[in-house]
């Protein structure tokens, strides 16, 4: 409810911003001060994705794992981080989800899978068209999840983060995002690391659950 | 122009969205805060607005309920959510919506959603969709 009241907020400000925005009474110096306005809101809707995700995280204590279709919440995951970004022009396209099996998880899987996609969008340049995709496969009980950019890498930071052996939570934005993602997929068997792509300008990520009914 | 009916209870999107639609040329005939008021006011309206900007989530009554009674009084009234809540996307179709938009969006998306609903309702009353 809080988050819903908060994007409520966030929304009219960005729209009214906007309406500012296309005046042509403002001078530049107006027009730029409107354009920092409207990408520190766009800060603040990501940090808000990411207090959404620690509330999961405090629920999480009493979340059961369930049977989860991953299209359903891969699905939910695109239009939470199409919103958030919703400046940008983000494409993502999706592959072999509908023929994976249900998976142990919950309802925080989104918020896991939001977090991991907005890593992957912040590396994209802001002048450019973000390309990522998704795919889905089984191998044996478990179900791994690529999510790949096209033509941009992660944010270093967000690498160190993935790579490090210990988690550092709190020591910076990424790394307590990486260290949230962690948790969130732990809780159920799941696990997220960073795959090479030999050849390639983008980054892999990869979430490896274990299929429902699996020991 | 097109007359506009705006159904959300957060007043601060009521302004934006009048503020927007009239921009376009459209003319906003009433706001409601919540799913029953706008049933209500859409009951004693004489002159039906043509299209309905509809939040879901709201107090009373929610929004995919609204649209419900609403397309009982009148099948022919073009309904577009605008919403966060992307779990009613498809309740909101199959129940007789024209379009969905999930928030935050531009109010140039916004804009331009509204002109494709418009299209598809002049189409559709000409007999070629």
């Amino acid at each position: 409810m809080l988050s819903h009241d908060l994007a409520n907020h966030q929304q009219a400000a960005l729209g009214f911003l906007e309406l500012l925005e296309r005046s042509e009474a403002l001078c530049d110096t107006e027009k730029r001060l409107v354009a920092r306005t409207v990408e520190s809101l766009g800060h603040s809707a990501r940090l808000l994705l990411q207090v959404r995700a620690l509330l999961a995280k405090a629920e999480q204590a009493t979340a059961k794992p369930a049977p989860v279709k991953l299209d359903r919440a891969v699905e939910a995951a695109k239009r939470a981080v199409e919103g958030v970004f919703f400046t940008h022009r983000i494409a993502i396209s999706t592959e072999g989800l509908a023929a994976t099996p249900t998976v142990r998880a919950d309802a925080l899987l989104t918020e896991a899978l939001t977090q991991l996609l907005v890593m992957l969008v912040e590396g994209a340049p802001a002048d450019r068209d973000c390309h990522l995709s998704i795919e889905g496969s089984q191998e044996g009980d478990r179900v791994l999840l690529r999510l790949s950019s096209e033509g941009f890498a992660l944010d270093p930071r967000v690498t160190d983060a993935l790579t490090a052996t210990r988690s550092q939570p709190g020591r910076t934005r990424a790394a307590s995002s990486v260290s949230l993602v962690r948790e969130l997929l732990g809780h159920y068997g799941a696990s997220a690391r960073l795959e090479r792509m030999p050849g390639s300008v983008g980054s892999r990520l990869v979430i490896d659950m274990p299929v429902w009914g699996s020991p | 122009m097109t007359t506009v009916m705006i159904v959300e209870d957060e007043v601060f999107l009521q302004d934006l969205y009048t503020e927007v639609m009239t921009r376009a040329g459209h003319e906003v005939v009433a706001n409601a805060p919540d799913g029953e008021a706008a049933v209500g006011a859409f009951r004693a309206m004489a002159k039906k607005p043509e299209l309905i900007l509809m939040d879901h989530r709201m107090p009373v009554m929610s929004g995919v309920d609204a649209m419900h009674e609403i397309l009982k009084l009148d099948p022919s009234v073009c309904i577009l959510f605008l919403t966060a809540d992307f779990s009613i996307a498809k309740d909101s179709i199959l129940g007789g919506a024209v379009g969905y938009i999930a928030k935050p969006f531009t109010m140039e998306a916004l804009v331009g959603a509204v002109d494709r609903v418009l299209a598809l309702r002049a189409q559709r009353a000409a007999g070629l969709a």
